[in-house]
């Protein structure tokens, strides 16, 4: 029942990221020269839109990532407290990660 | 007596072993699609661990983020790198022929959409690769 309700999440976040990682490949290794510096990186991110999509891409693909793993483990057929248990370890998991993200973007932010 | 020698079945399980992914015979292409399914997106879950180490370098500052992608033009990373981008083409593609296959929409032409997606990522990968290489 869980891994049901969370297969249309996991759907809805794949299909989010078909286009959010179109927009972020194509904006980072084809329109803003390949972003192959710092000083490039630090331009790109200084745009607000710019910004406010690669946070969205972020907390979507982990979300999305982070929920693959869980249906992997829970389609092993492990016991309800198990998987209550790996799915609260892959939140942590995923708060910790996006906390993360956010810190990289706000030092290079703050490099403008 | 037949009640001594009978033993109730063990109720049908999950497989819990990681192999069971691999026994595609008599699964067609909904089983090759499953298992590339799952293995691209273990790929793509490491790939994504090790894009967060590598983008760490940016808080180390314009030096340490220059050395690195240096490193990273190493014809064999690209190499990898067109792996990366066919992983994430088929698991893309499939990921939306499995949508499709949620919502119901167009389950007879399952088959068709997975040699589809198999085609039309290998057919990308193709470009990336004469694109980098």
């Amino acid at each position: 029942m869980a891994l049901r309700r969370m297969w249309i999440w996991q759907a809805l976040s794949g299909f989010l990221l078909v286009v959010l990682l179109a927009v972020h490949l194509v904006a980072n290794h084809f329109a803003a020269g390949g972003l192959l510096t710092y000083q490039q990186v630090v331009a790109y991110l200084s745009h607000p839109a710019v910004l406010a999509l690669e946070i969205l891409f972020l907390a979507t693909v982990v979300f999305h990532a982070l929920a693959g793993v869980r249906a992997l483990v829970l389609d092993r057929g492990v016991s309800r407290k198990t998987a209550r248990g790996v799915t609260a370890a892959l939140v942590v998991v995923g708060v910790l990660l996006v906390g993360y993200g956010l810190w990289l973007f706000a030092v290079i932010v703050s490099m403008t | 007596m037949v009640s001594e020698t009978y033993r109730r079945p063990e109720p049908r399980q999950p497989s819990r072993r990681v192999w069971a992914w691999f026994r595609l015979r008599g699964r067609g292409a909904s089983g090759w699609a499953f298992v590339l399914h799952r293995l691209t997106g273990v790929v793509l879950v490491f790939y994504l661990l090790l894009h967060f180490y590598v983008l760490s370098n940016l808080a180390r500052g314009p030096q340490a983020y220059n050395a690195i992608i240096s490193a990273m033009k190493s014809p064999w990373v690209t190499l990898l790198e067109v792996g990366l981008i066919a992983a994430v083409l088929f698991h893309g593609l499939n990921g939306l022929r499995l949508m499709l296959m949620g919502l119901q929409i167009g389950v007879e032409q399952q088959e068709a959409m997975f040699w589809g997606a198999l085609v039309v990522s290998a057919l990308f990968t193709v470009v990336a690769a004469a694109l980098m290489l």
